[in-house]
């Protein structure tokens, strides 16, 4: 029955889908429900969360590399005093190459907004933001490598293959636009391992995510002179093809279905270069995220992407910062060496265009409810490697959430003196994690899949909602 | 809790006046205060108190209760607040009951029966679990149907009052059998040679030749590469490039290809896959038997890991995983970390069993900690002869690191290269770091390092000198090997090794005599990696009245250019015979150099962690599962004895897993629905009987594919219409009783070699590593797969995700892969061939068009579809036979098999 209730919403195009959205929200009731099973004909269909939910959406900004949580975020005076001395105690088991003496930042930090959140000057945009922003400074995370870092700040897991936190809300929730994908990564080049990190893995196929990696093409497979009259005299042959194959096969929804995506798709062609294009913004819009201007023109333009796509309903976007105008790297944040001269080239990419994305979001009324994630993998040694240089750092370091739900203008945990371990206020990747489906309106511990004999989550068996910073 | 005695075995069913005082005193303490946190729902601290096997089994700490011993006991030490546990966390028990579960305690803790305490699943059983029972060939139910299936078939159908499809016509079965068998559809003439043929045996003689068909081990070793999580390259960043990627994966493909093409029996096939390489095999199938252990190493454990000891653990759970699944249909790795939950696995089986590939290797060593590491390539014949070529270094770069005086001089690709440190200081930079005035020097990632002394005239020198490796933090050490050219010949002196971060010296003690124009070199040789090879080199020879030493000579005069400076140079020793063919697979003994090096038992990993071990458990099989005198593990890893156990033709699952795989290949679906999972939790089979017939059957044919293939296909019930009749419809639209042959699309390998086909541009030719080429007209399974991407056509159509077993594809219909057969340009290019191959047809327009359709669909075309046709190609232009053809491509009836 379902199917044919699915199809019907399919065929009739997007006047539909918002209703349904609404529909949705309108559904939410006050007792806490187990997420809808999601309907195989309709996988995307948007779908009620299990309790009202402060966010709708998320873009999750991904430094892949691991930023420097002492240089940007966190800053240790201490360093300074022990400037080209060891650290005074021992360092875990666990690590790469060894680093030993402390390496004081090179920049200075300022007091921003109204309570004094700390800043490097090496965002100044952003600095203008400190508002908004929850600066969670005790995260830790357990792998030491960018592949298995990258892929437990996505995943959860470590080494094997899980679905991201993207598919997970996908097939949590749905997407509120189902002509465009639910869940898009935007990335120039690829960040560490790739697919795995934004891998729907056991989960129905619907819900990985689509990769844009070329800014100028996002979508693929789009006609060079767009959809012609031609064109839609084929279809109209195709259809009339498929239907003479359909007589005797009506009870067939599949077939139904691939008749119906032939229609979706021409549609899509008319409308998602307008969703992923930014022709249709304003010079100010653009100016805003740096668009135009050398060093911010790549990563505002993935910027400006993310908000158009998150306000016609795109569950979830991504954004990588793998490419800057003179870099491409898999890992754009990996300081090991040419800190002072890489580091503020990084900020320098990314601050306006973040700063200009809050500042947007904020204006178009969306910030409300949109979550906006910023941070890497790990963190970076306040030891130094070599003398301009910092190694990996999982055992603490500092992440943001900004909008949908958490409290802006706050500091939240803490490392230690030295910025080595996490202190107070610790959150662990899988307590981010809860924390976002929480805001999502998700109880971590019930959006399970079975596989493979037994009930998964994102979370593993752990994780614990951060209740300090929602709002 | 840790540290405990292990617990007394009870006896099962307690005496009346234990079970009296268990089910009035102290069931109702356990449910009301423990169960909440340790029960069905949640286990903290790995700890059920709801079953006796939860309470023997304690927490991840180890046993909690010792029977007749409360002192001992962390259970009553944690309820008594004795320790630094305390429970219940949220207050402390009543003194009564605190007394009455020390009572039960001392009495040995009598548990009635393994109810639980508050509900929930029961475990599973091997007792209980269908198919851990032995597989017994049943009795043909009565019907009148020929072939021996379709009885089962029938009997179920009839029973419920339902009927059969009736078979499908002759043009839809030739094209069902055809894709079925070797993902291509079938030619125009072969579909009227077999419609027009009148003898009886017509169809069976259609399947053999399909089955000697190369393209039928193409299609069926495919669904196998789905099991066996195949790819090309693990890393985009890597293809091709790094031994970190598995650049010899191509050679397991050809094997899997070749191996169903020859019908290797499905036992042997397994045995290749676990123990190839230790297997007694004829000298000539010995590189075979070390290629189809790719199986074990193709994994997908996370690569690079500066935690060794979790990578070698993930590395053992991926092998458990993947025998697990895709032989075994058994989700083994659940007991990683806890006992199974549902099926009769325990983490004892389960670490019996990774003891067996924690004692095999498919890493030469653990590589760097800033790395992932190298994959093991295994030579599969003796190496071809090395010869040596000099190559000059010819780069220079001054100021390396932004260090005046750090000079370096590099081979086009980066590596091999020399560094030189004229300052006075200790220059650190990247990992390495460089002693003052001194000179190192690198080897590349294909080829050696030399530093070379040109003698400048005829004498006798003596050589001594010192190689320090400058780069501790990471690498694998180096060889040397100092040998002495001339006129024509190449005379090896002295060779040896330095470990990783260490200094040795070498040298002769004798003299050494040269005429003008020898070289004396100095070889630094990669070991498994070449990085973090910087290696120091101090290097002297004395003569009568000269003494040269390398270093000194080299920062007095650094070569302004190429690497050179009278009568020292620094070159890359290449070795120019290419590599002999190679494989990644499986060597007996754990990592080389790791703790797990040799064979031998595991310890139980509590919570699945290295750094909490418990018992050790000897290597062996899932206790469960039982055959007929296991074997029993003697000597090597036990990988040969784990082939031997999974291919005992009285084992219960390997063989009924993979006829159900077959059937589902040929269905749709299996028998078992859940294909990988015949545990509890599992899908029980539609028809049991049918599943142990056909199980009993292949193991009776010598566990022969082909004539299981054949089997299934000459029945009735494959050979039914998709149609099928609407009563058996409406009963059971699942299908679940086979009433009818299930429509469903063609798998993306299948759509493109399809359109390939239709062209006429399909390149039938075989093996070989993998083609990167979307364009390339070869057979998709031979186009290269990267596990860290997921665009582009294959994924869009469902194609397997190899990062882990893929027992059943989804199948997606969504708008982007509409966009892709619309606007595509392969998809363009085809249909261009395709036009250009109906034009060249001689005939009418109404002639090509059937032509077209015969290409395309098998078939003629219908009134109106000729109709719709001459409309759309009536002005006869190559752009309209083109948007005609392309439209044929998008029908729905060119994508689904029927």
């Amino acid at each position: 029955m379902h199917r044919r209730h699915a199809l019907h919403t399919f065929a009739n195009g997007f006047g539909l889908l918002g209703l349904a959205g609404l529909l949705a929200d309108a559904r939410v009731a006050d007792a806490r429900r187990p997420i809808t099973p999601p309907d195989p004909a309709d996988p995307l269909a948007p779908r009620p969360p299990m309790y009202p939910a402060k966010a709708k959406r998320v873009i999750f900004l991904f430094m892949s590399g691991g930023p420097s949580h002492v240089d940007l975020f966190d800053p240790k005076p201490k360093l300074k005093d022990l400037a080209g001395k060891p650290l005074p105690f021992d360092q875990p088991k666990l690590v790469r190459t060894k680093t030993v003496n402390c390496l004081p930042s090179p920049w200075k930090f300022g007091r921003h907004g109204r309570n004094g959140a700390d800043v490097s000057e090496l965002f100044p945009h952003l600095a203008k933001r400190a508002d908004d922003l929850c600066i969670i400074r005790g995260m830790w995370a357990d792998n030491i490598n960018h592949n298995g870092a990258c892929l437990q700040m996505n995943t959860g897991e470590q080494a094997f293959s899980r679905p991201s936190l993207g598919s997970w809300l996908l097939y949590g929730l749905g997407s509120e636009n189902r002509s465009l994908p639910g869940f898009v990564v935007v990335s120039p080049s690829q960040p560490a391992q790739g697919a795995p990190l934004w891998s729907n893995s056991f989960l129905p196929a619907a819900y990985q995510g689509t990769l844009v990696a070329n800014l100028a093409k996002p979508v693929e497979n789009l006609p060079d002179a767009g959809a012609t009259a031609a064109q839609r005299k084929q279809l109209d042959a195709l259809k009339r093809l498929n239907q003479l194959h359909q007589a005797g096969r009506e009870e067939d929804t599949a077939l139904a279905a691939r008749i119906a995506s032939y229609e979706l798709a021409f549609r899509m062609q008319a409308e998602a270069p307008e969703a992923f294009g930014l022709d249709g913004e304003t010079k100010a819009t653009k100016e805003l995220y740096g668009v135009g201007d050398g060093p911010t023109d790549i990563f505002g333009r993935q910027c400006l992407m993310a908000r158009r796509l998150v306000e016609r309903g795109v569950r979830v976007v991504q954004v990588y910062h793998t490419q800057t105008a003179k870099r491409s790297s898999c890992q754009l944040w990996d300081q090991h060496g040419s800190l002072k001269a890489e580091l503020p080239a990084n900020c320098l990419a990314t601050d306006k265009p973040i700063a200009g994305l809050l500042t947007d979001l904020k204006a178009r009324g969306l910030l409300q409810d949109t979550l906006v994630i910023w941070g890497g993998e790990f963190g970076r040694t306040p030891t130094g490697e070599g003398t301009d240089g910092r190694e990996h750092h999982p055992f603490g370091f500092t992440m943001w959430l900004a909008g949908g739900g958490v409290k802006g203008g706050v500091t939240h945990g803490a490392t230690d003196e030295f910025g080595w371990h996490a202190v107070a206020g610790k959150v662990h990747v899988h307590d981010l994690h809860a924390t976002v489906l929480h805001l999502m309106g998700i109880d971590h511990e019930r959006l399970t899949y079975r596989h493979a004999g037994r009930d998964y989550r994102l979370t593993d068996v752990s994780g614990t909602v951060v209740k300090e910073i929602l709002a | 809790m840790t540290g405990l005695l292990s617990l007394v075995a009870l006896s099962a069913g307690a005496p009346p006046a234990d079970e009296r005082f268990f089910e009035t005193k102290v069931r109702p303490v356990l449910v009301e205060k423990c169960v909440g946190c340790h029960g069905d729902k949640k286990q903290k601290g790995g700890l059920r108190l709801d079953t006796r096997a939860g309470l023997l089994a304690g927490g991840d700490g180890g046993p909690v209760a010792v029977a007749g011993k409360p002192a001992d006991s962390p259970l009553v030490k944690a309820i008594r607040y004795a320790g630094d546990i305390k429970m219940p966390p949220d207050g402390k028990l009543p003194d009564a009951d605190i007394a009455v579960l020390e009572k039960w305690v001392s009495l040995g803790m009598p548990w009635p029966d393994d109810r639980p305490a508050a509900g929930g699943p029961k475990a599973g059983t091997a007792k209980e679990l269908w198919s851990l029972k032995p597989v017994v060939d049943p009795s043909l139910p009565p019907g009148d149907a020929a072939h021996p299936l379709d009885r089962f078939v029938h009997a179920k159908l009839i029973a419920k009052g339902l009927k059969p499809a009736p078979p499908a016509d002759r043009r839809t079965l030739i094209r069902r059998v055809t894709f079925d068998l070797t993902g291509l559809p079938p030619t125009p003439a072969e579909v009227e040679a077999f419609v027009t043929d009148p003898s009886p045996d017509a169809y069976p003689k259609l399947i053999d030749r399909l089955l000697a068909s190369p393209a039928y081990g193409e299609r069926w070793g495919r669904h196998w590469l789905d099991l066996a999580r195949y790819c090309d390259s693990f890393d985009a960043r890597i293809t091709g490039t790094s031994d970190m990627d598995c650049l010899d994966a191509w050679r397991y493909r050809d094997w899997v290809i070749k191996a169903f093409n020859a019908d290797l029996p499905y036992d042997r096939f397994v045995r290749m896959q676990v123990a190839g390489d230790v297997l007694p095999l004829p000298d000539k199938d010995r590189p075979d038997g070390i290629v189809a252990t790719g199986f074990l190493a193709l994994g997908n454990w996370g690569g690079g890991d500066a935690d060794k000891e979790k990578l070698l653990t993930d590395i053992a759970d991926d092998q458990v995983d993947v025998v697990g699944r895709s032989i075994l249909g058994l989700t083994l790795a659940c007991a990683r970390c806890h006992d199974h939950k549902f099926d009769p696995v325990s983490t004892r089986d389960y670490y019996a069993l990774a003891g067996v590939f924690f004692s095999s290797h498919i890493l030469p060593n653990v590589g760097p900690k800033t790395n992932g590491p190298p994959m093991l390539r295994i030579p599969l014949g003796p190496p071809p002869p090395a010869t040596a070529k000099a190559v000059v270094l010819a780069k220079r770069t001054d100021a390396v690191a932004g260090k005046p005086g750090l000079i370096a001089w590099q081979a086009p690709a980066g590596n091999p290269s020399c560094t030189a440190n004229g300052t006075g200081a200790e220059a650190v930079f990247s990992t390495i770091r460089m002693p003052p005035k001194t000179v190192a020097v690198h080897p590349g990632p294909g080829s050696d390092v030399a530093v070379v002394w040109t003698a400048p005239a005829a004498g006798e020198v003596k050589l001594f000198g010192t190689l320090a490796d400058y780069d501790g933090n990471c690498g694998d050490g180096i060889g040397w090997e100092l040998r002495h050219a001339t006129a024509g010949t190449l005379k090896t002196l002295a060779t040896g090794s330095v470990e990783n971060g260490r200094s040795g010296t070498f040298g002769r003690a004798e003299l050494l005599a040269v005429a003008a124009g020898d070289r004396v070199e100095v070889v630094i040789q990669r070991k498994a990696g070449y990085e973090c090879d910087t290696t120091g080199v101090v290097f002297t020879l004395a003569g009568r009245d000269k003494t040269w030493e390398f270093a000194a000579d080299w920062l007095a005069d650094p070569p302004a250019g190429a690497a050179k400076a009278d009568p020292w140079s620094v070159e890359e020793v290449v070795v120019q015979a290419p590599p002999g063919p190679s494989a990644n697979g499986a060597q007996e003994g754990g990592v080389p150099g790791s703790p797990h090096e040799g064979t031998h038992d595991i310890k139980v990993h509590i919570r699945g962690r290295y750094d909490r071990l418990g018992d050790l458990v000897p290597r062996g099989f899932p206790a469960a599962v039982k055959v007929a005198s296991p074997p029993g593990i003697t000597a090597g890893s036990g990988r040969k004895e784990l082939a031997d156990w999974l291919t005992r033709p009285d084992h219960p699952l390997t063989p009924r897993v993979i006829v159900n795989r077959v059937w589902q290949f040929h269905f749709g679906e299996g028998l078992v629905r859940t294909p990988s999972n015949f545990g509890v939790l599992g899908e029980p089979p539609t028809h049991p009987e049918l599943l142990d017939h056909l199980a009993a059957k292949f193991v009776r044919d010598g566990w022969s594919l082909k004539k299981l293939h054949r089997y299934i296909l000459l029945s009735a019930t494959y050979q039914q219409s998709a149609a099928g009749d609407p009563a058996t419809r409406a009963a059971d639209p699942d299908n679940r009783l086979w009433g009818r042959f299930p429509r469903r699309r063609l798998e993306a390998e299948a759509i493109r070699d399809a359109l390939l086909a239709v062209s006429g541009e399909l390149d039938g030719k075989a093996g070989g590593p993998a083609v990167r080429d979307f364009a390339s007209p070869r057979r998709t399974v031979y186009l290269m797969t990267i596990r860290s991407d997921r665009t582009g056509f294959g994924p869009l159509f469902d194609m397997a995700d190899s990062t882990a077993p893929v027992d059943k594809r989804t199948v997606s219909t969504v708008a982007p892969q509409a966009l892709f057969l619309m606007n595509h340009p392969f998809v363009r290019d085809r249909a261009k061939a395709f036009a250009a191959r109906v034009m060249g047809h001689a005939g009418t327009t109404a002639e090509r068009l059937d032509f077209a359709h015969r290409l395309a669909l098998g078939r003629p075309p219908t009134d109106a579809e000729r109709e719709l046709g001459l409309e759309l190609v009536k002005d006869g232009t190559p752009e309209a036979w083109r948007g005609w053809c392309h439209l044929l491509f998008q029908a729905n009836e060119f994508i689904v098999l029927e």
